[in-house]
């Protein structure tokens, strides 16, 4: 191989290196979208080629650090996109959390107009006494929307980088078909036998209404996000092989 | 500023600055890093529309365009700008006699 074309792949190496831990470090210290970061780097590497286009004799590293300096410190470049508003799914996400909260505190229904076979789940108590008695009585499906609920909070707190789909799908569909048994419950109430037992599903309260509304809030939020943490790179890669 | 200078066509943000640099005679200088933020608050709030293409030399590049709503909002910047800048030019005029 010619020693000017092993200079050259050194001299890329040297810039592909550095703009890939450069990226990395503005990743680990902000809380900036792949697709963010993915427009950084693309402005980073024009003022690079430019930067050696003027000065031939600079060295790619230099050519970085002036790029670097030119785009600002990282901490400065995340106030910046702090100051210029958070992304709308954030405001759903808190939407969602605070409807959660609420809806912890809040009756799931009154009480059942028939002795149910349920008797023993505390139909008209507040959602946070669900989990314990779910425990206690192995009723472990109320759990796992819960579940799903309280790993979407790092993505509240900025500190989640994952896209997830497959919680959005479990957190939407839970949502979705908690409201639907919901509407329903509104539409027949017609006394069901369970067991050989009259039962009949109580009337449903603010809290469980509350309850689903955020499931589905939260699943639209990270259905959101997931759009803008999807990076541009992975979308042309996509469109290139199409 | 942004919006005047994506009026006349489609553009990216290293585009933009050199723009700005060039319209204002090296007079503005943005900082590279502010740009950006100022960008996706005006996409946020539909004034203008962002795609992403790829570059010949085979890089991701968001390219960002004016949309109805950002052509109407110019259209009232600019009458407004015309007036501040009537009214300046005359404060200035009366005030050098």
């Amino acid at each position: 191989m010619a020693p000017s074309s092993c200079r050259g792949e050194a001299v890329v190496f040297e810039l592909e290196t550095g703009i890939t831990s450069w990226r990395r470090r503005l990743e680990g210290r902000s809380s900036l979208s792949p697709r963010e970061l993915d427009e950084l780097e693309d402005h980073l590497r024009a003022r690079v080629d430019l930067e050696l286009e003027l000065n031939p004799a600079l060295a790619p590293h230099r050519a970085l650090l002036v790029a670097r300096e030119r785009l600002g410190a990282s901490t400065a470049l995340a106030k910046e996109f702090t100051k210029a508003g958070r992304p709308r799914w954030r405001y759903l996400l808190l939407a969602g959390w605070a409807m959660y909260g609420a809806s912890l505190l809040l009756p799931v229904a009154g009480p059942a107009a028939l002795q149910t076979v349920y008797a023993e789940v505390p139909w008209s108590a507040p959602a946070h006494h669900w989990p314990q008695q779910a425990l206690a009585d192995g009723w472990i499906l109320p759990l796992i929307p819960n579940l799903a609920m309280a790993m979407t909070l790092p993505a509240l707190l900025c500190s989640w980088r994952s896209r997830a789909r497959w919680l959005t799908w479990t957190i939407g569909a839970f949502g979705v078909s908690a409201l639907g048994f919901g509407v329903a419950n509104l539409l027949d109430r017609s006394a069901v036998a369970i067991a050989g037992e009259i039962a009949v599903y109580p009337y449903l309260g603010l809290g469980y209404w509350t309850w689903s509304g955020a499931h589905v809030l939260v699943a639209a939020a990270l259905l959101l996000r997931s759009r803008e943490w999807t990076s541009a790179r992975s979308r042309t890669r996509r469109a290139r092989n199409a | 500023m942004v919006l005047s200078i994506l009026a006349g066509g489609e553009s990216y943000g290293y585009e933009i600055l050199n723009k700005v640099r060039l319209l204002s005679g090296g007079e503005l200088e943005w900082s590279d890093g502010m740009l950006y933020p100022v960008l996706h608050r005006l996409e946020r709030d539909g004034l203008i529309a962002g795609r992403w293409e790829l570059t010949e030399a085979g890089r991701r590049r968001k390219y960002y365009r004016l949309t109805v709503r950002g052509k109407r909002r110019l259209a009232t910047d600019r009458e407004s700008w015309r007036a501040v800048y009537g009214a300046l030019e005359l404060s200035w005029g009366s005030s050098r006699v």
